[in-house]
């Protein structure tokens, strides 16, 4: 079962089809208990609130508490899929057997028995800490970002998992953790730097002097205390209170100067064409763990040229968005040392021009997007994610530096399946697709896809010697992307093995039930391929928006 | 009022760097008067850093000033070095000018602060040091508890401030923070002063209960142990420390409450002021709500639902756009031990209320078309600003004499303001809305409202003596700087707002100040040296404050035409 995180429920007006169908005489209803107990160590959860919600649409039906023995039973059901979810004090909000997005469905009928189940609920971790800089001074305000080890997305990834500030005492917390790996940054300014660069053009008032000392910054700082992300460790944070303190260093801040370019022509709406000061202010952005923060430096425009200051050493992402051709040029990645400054002229990427065609099977409501993702191990120098603007002839434009990109489409919030991609007239590979630097920094170079933008749903049934199998890892393939899967669809089987795969294309895939198949790397190369003998060929044909039942049950195979 | 004291300071900021960047303009041309042309002369001065409570030098305070090149911190005695750069000789034929300067004083524990000071423009005698002072901030912290130990994640805090708010003395919501895992909360960098606290839990509603007729939760508390804030003890937040104010939460049953809505009687109803509008839900109010119960609308049901506890409570439902609600109803609700459904509601329309204005074009001022004007009406219950309306009128709208106002049930605080002149006279039937408020009632449109605007405003000219002489001292020197607040409160139109100005004290001392547009009318006009962060709001709508303050400032009744001059002592800042 597919979990929609962002779903608002009103709590009102939930029984009446429960209660219509009680009253035609029907419905045979069928039981839901079991047990609430610690993921951690199995221990049976007293006092847990017990919700169970109707599928798809996620009303609250029934909630109840459990026993001092961890003991729940809901009043009998029809039969029908319900999510069920738990919550307990010393531990998370959790829906039944959940990983990542993913939940089994609690399925009553006659073929299924949902009356001894055992629902493991999450231990909620808390992590606090106080930021000092090295004097022991309280850092405030202090921007704490936490990531976290994650292997839902069939790789190794670091996700953001929350932001805190300090306090004025230095203090930030995390409430609300699942236990597991984390990483820890912080970003801050030292309360007494003074980095400011505007100043009157009058002698007369006050002046100097003005301390160099306070010319400092604080560096992204990495838990346990280290400047250099390559030497952050891992945060073990465990079921209840977890600490981690982190001292600043600061350092001399750095200043940058971009001299104004002159004036530059800018084409208004209607055409209109007017000069606007070339004034040059990049924006800075710190890339933490693969995601982009506004670096806390300060912008100044000191006689008509950009400055900014305040800039500890590190790494950084600058970005001078527009040209005056308005292009877009890429962030380049820079880094600063306290010994020089590097060349920061703008690098223009390779500017894209795509033009996306949609397929028979796609509906023609809704906005597409086209997302270009590096390509793990390929040759792209950057590691962010470009997201493809719609431009002024109906085409996507994008600016990026050459390398292999993955390339995601979407419409309409529906992944769109892609069929063949065109450099200027020649059909070229998408999986990944090679984007060289240019001939010449002026020209573009002109993508057309094509695609289809998926409308079946599949569904079946997982199966494990002879019987349903709940909770398993369910995964279709296109056979072009066995080795290297980029484009494919997962779900979780509910209690009674089934499973729901929407949005696919028509084409051909393998299936895959893995028992605990969670934290399978299955985007790695080769890695799904492993288990190809147990999988099963699934034709889907061109029909728009249909549902395909799988006849055969696909068996589920363990982890390997 | 802070925040417009704030405002006041930001003017007087950037006043002081208008003239500073003037200053660069004139004596790069030739033959200004205002500052010599020539050389200057920088020297090289030490000012000091002290507690405004303890008097004591404060070390590590982070000096600067905006626009300018300075940035140190003070050593351990709280001095710090800076250069003054003036003119080396006085501009022939000129009064003397004064240079204004800003010193920026910032560290952690202290309440971050511009100082404001001024020196002769030209360098003459020696100028003696400074000493400007830093006021350490106060703080709030403490845990919050369940009776029975139990306390969901992230329990609100909310911080309430004692202020002075058009002459009435209330206590405002400042801020609202969430405890940590521990029930621990704390609100810091506050400016010393009285505190109100409560700890509530968000609605129950949102934590994805059913439709039980009855639900347990966590009843609001305010310190130490109250249920309204009126009924709270303040806690006393003084300079430098930190208060506690821990708080038990009690749980108690709570009802469902139902009230159905009859919506067909809603659609396409019209707004006197935009037509036809949309049935486009209804929106509930709790008229002096306690924290943390919300009731809200379901469209599926038409009705508004929640959960309270036993109590009274006035619930009003308004429907419409939140800018011209155009029905309401206010439904008296009894929660006694068990859920309430009152049954289907009709919403009345509101009331179209017309307006007149009358311009007495025999006492205007210049050949100009009639004065325009906005107006408002703001809702005086607690609870229910969502109802107050404001509405700008100009000479373009097709009849500039006459508006029609949808106005929902409710008590209106009534304001006119032409961009010339004064209201004159503004009344509904008996009631005379320069004193007293509009009621509108269920089902019943108020009389028609007349105004008349005349132009023929008074003048006063306020010549400021300071008693404690501490301005009087020579113009060469370098001295700090304050604002004094100026306020003419209008005793006899209690609905009018009183007229405020802030300005420098040593030029107001020297030089005096004048308003030149108030209505006629009597005034009490008040000054007082104005602490920066505190701010001067007297509550002169408290009859047993009111001779105080009488006795204080200077009591002058305006005549149409009139130009009065009066002196009016200034007094000390607030004391908080």
């Amino acid at each position: 079962m597919k979990g929609r995180l962002l779903i608002l429920v009103s709590p009102l007006l939930f029984l009446p089809l429960a209660v219509s169908l009680l009253a035609n005489g029907q419905a045979t209803l069928y039981p839901v208990r079991g047990k609430v107990v610690s993921q951690q160590d199995g221990h049976p959860i007293a006092r847990a609130n017990l919700q169970l919600l109707s599928l798809p649409d996620r009303r609250p039906l029934q909630s109840t508490i459990s026993s001092a023995e961890g003991a729940f039973a809901f009043a009998d059901l029809p039969a029908g899929h319900y999510e069920l979810k738990g919550e307990a004090a010393g531990f998370l909000t959790t829906i039944y057997d959940q990983h990542e997005g993913f939940s089994t469905a609690i399925v009553t009928g006659s073929t299924v028995s949902a009356a001894s189940l055992v629902f493991q609920l999450v231990p909620r971790a808390i992590l606090s800490g106080v930021i000092t800089d090295s004097s022991g001074d309280a850092v405030f305000p202090g921007s704490v970002l936490l990531f976290r080890h994650s292997q839902g997305v069939g790789q190794d990834s670091i996700v953001p998992a929350g932001t805190a500030t300090t306090n004025d005492l230095g203090q930030y917390e995390f409430a609300n953790l699942a236990p597991g790996s984390y990483l820890l940054a912080v970003q801050a300014q030292p309360w007494y730097a003074n980095n400011e660069t505007r100043q009157d053009a009058t002698p007369v008032g006050i002046s100097g002097p003005s301390d160099p000392g306070l010319r400092v910054a604080y560096p992204v700082t990495y838990y346990p205390g280290v400047t250099d992300p390559l030497q952050a460790s891992a945060l073990t944070v465990s079921p209840g209170d977890n600490s981690a303190d982190l001292r600043l260093g600061s350092v001399p801040a750095l200043q940058l100067s971009f001299p104004s370019s002159g004036p530059r022509q800018v084409t208004l709406e209607g055409g209109r064409k007017i000069a606007v000061p070339g004034l040059r202010l990049p924006q800075f952005f710190v890339s933490i763990f693969g995601t982009r923060y506004p670096a806390s430096v300060i912008p100044n425009i000191v006689n008509g040229d950009g400055v900014v200051s305040g800039i500890a050493p590190g790494d950084y992402v600058v970005n001078y968005g527009q040209d005056s051709a308005g292009k877009s040029d890429i962030p380049i990645p820079v880094r600063f040392t306290q010994s020089g400054t590097p060349d920061l002229s703008a690098q223009t990427g390779v500017h894209l021009l795509l033009t996306l065609h949609l397929g028979n099977g796609s509906t023609s409501e809704g906005e597409s997007e086209i997302v270009l993702v590096p390509a793990r191990g390929g040759s792209a120098s950057s590691s962010e994610t470009f997201t493809a603007g719609v431009g002024s002839k109906g085409q996507f434009e994008i600016s990026v530096p050459p390398g292999d990109y993955d390339l995601h489409v979407t419409h309409g919030n529906h992944p769109v399946a892609i069929r063949q991609v065109v450099a200027g007239a020649t059909a070229v590979s998408a999986n990944p697709l090679h984007i060289a630097a240019p001939s010449s920094s002026t020209a573009s170079v002109t993508y057309t896809i094509t695609g289809v933008a998926g409308s079946t749903t599949v569904t079946g049934v997982a199966q494990k010697d002879g019987a349903p199998g709940p909770g398993v890892f369910i995964l279709l393939v296109p056979v072009s992307e066995l080795q290297r899967p980029r484009h494919a669809h997962l779900d979780q089987s509910d209690l009674d093995g089934s499973f729901n795969l929407s949005d696919v294309a028509d084409g051909s895939y393998f299936l895959f039930a893995i028992e605990n198949g969670w934290q399978i790397n299955w985007r790695e190369d080769g890695a799904v391929a492993r288990y190809l003998p147990g999988a099963l060929r699934v034709e889907v044909p061109d029909s728009k928006s249909s549902t395909q039942r799988l006849q055969t049950p696909v068996q589920v195979q363990p982890k390997l | 009022m802070p925040s417009q004291l704030h405002r006041a300071l930001n003017l007087a900021v950037t006043f002081i760097a208008l003239t500073s960047s003037t200053h660069a303009q004139i004596m790069a041309a030739p033959g200004a008067v205002a500052v010599p042309q020539g050389p200057t002369v920088t020297e090289h001065l030490t000012a000091s850093v002290v507690n405004s409570v303890t008097g004591q030098p404060v070390a590590g305070v982070l000096v600067t000033s905006p626009g300018r090149p300075l940035a140190v911190l003070t050593d351990s005695q709280g001095h710090f070095p800076f250069d003054l750069t003036r003119a080396a000789q006085p501009a022939a034929g000129t009064s003397p000018m004064s240079l204004q300067l800003v010193f920026q004083l910032r560290k952690p524990g202290y309440l971050t602060r511009s100082a404001l000071a001024s020196v002769q423009s030209y360098a003459g005698a020696a100028v003696p040091s400074i000493e400007l002072s830093i006021k350490p901030a106060a703080s709030i912290s403490g845990r919050i508890q369940s009776e029975d130990g139990i306390l969901p994640p992230q329990v609100q805090v909310a911080l309430f401030r004692h202020q002075v708010l058009q002459g009435k003395a209330s206590w405002l919501q400042s801020q609202v923070v969430q405890t940590n895992s521990h029930g621990e909360y704390r609100f810091f960098d506050l400016l010393p002063g009285s505190y109100k606290v409560a700890a509530f839990t968000s609605a129950p509603e949102n934590r994805g209960q059913t439709q039980a007729p009855s639900i347990a939760a966590l009843l609001p508390a305010f310190y130490p142990n109250a249920d309204t804030v009126d009924a709270a003890s303040p806690i006393h937040a003084a300079a430098g420390e930190s208060a506690s104010a821990n708080l038990t939460l009690r749980s108690a049953p709570l009802y469902r409450v139902v009230v159905p809505v009859v919506v067909s009687a809603l659609h396409g109803r019209a707004s006197a002021e935009k037509g036809p509008l949309q049935f486009n839900g209804v929106q509930p109010l709790l008229i002096s709500h306690p924290l943390g119960f919300d009731l809200h609308y379901d469209s599926r049901i038409n009705a508004v639902t929640g959960y309270l506890p036993s109590g009274s409570y006035d619930l009003r439902l308004l429907s419409g756009d939140p800018s011209a609600f155009i029905s309401s109803v206010t439904v008296h609700l009894n929660v006694a031990q068990m859920p309430v459904d009152t049954g289907p509601i009709a919403l009345q329309p509101a009331a179209h209320v017309a307006m007149y204005v009358r311009w007495d074009s025999s006492t205007a001022t210049s050949s100009d078309a009639r004065p325009q004007y906005s107006y408002s009406f703001t809702s005086v219950e607690p609870g229910t600003e969502f109802q107050s309306r404001s509405r700008q009128r100009s000479n373009n709208s097709a009849d500039p004499n006459t508006s029609a106002i949808d106005l929902t049930e409710g008590v209106y605080r009534f304001l006119l303001q032409p961009n010339r002149g004064y209201v004159a006279s503004a009344s509904s039937g008996a009631t005379d809305l320069l004193r007293e408020p509009l009621r509108v009632g269920p089902a019943q449109s108020p009389q028609p409202i007349q105004v008349s605007i005349r132009e023929d405003v008074a003048a006063l000219r306020i010549a400021l003596t300071d008693p404690a002489g501490l301005d009087s001292t020579s113009a060469t020197g370098l001295r700090s700087e304050q604002l004094a607040a100026i306020l003419c409160i209008p005793l006899d139109q209690p609905a009018r707002e009183p007229i405020t100005q802030f300005i420098l004290i040593s030029s107001a001392v020297n030089s005096g100040t004048s308003f030149g547009n108030l209505a006629p009318g009597r005034y009490l006009v008040l000054a007082s040296r104005q602490d920066d962060q505190i701010g001067f709001s007297p509550e002169y709508r408290n009859p047993d404050v009111l001779p105080t303050l009488l006795s204080k400032g200077v009591v002058v009744t305006l005549s149409p035409n009139d130009n009065a001059s009066i002196t009016v002592p200034l007094l000390p800042a607030e004391a908080q």
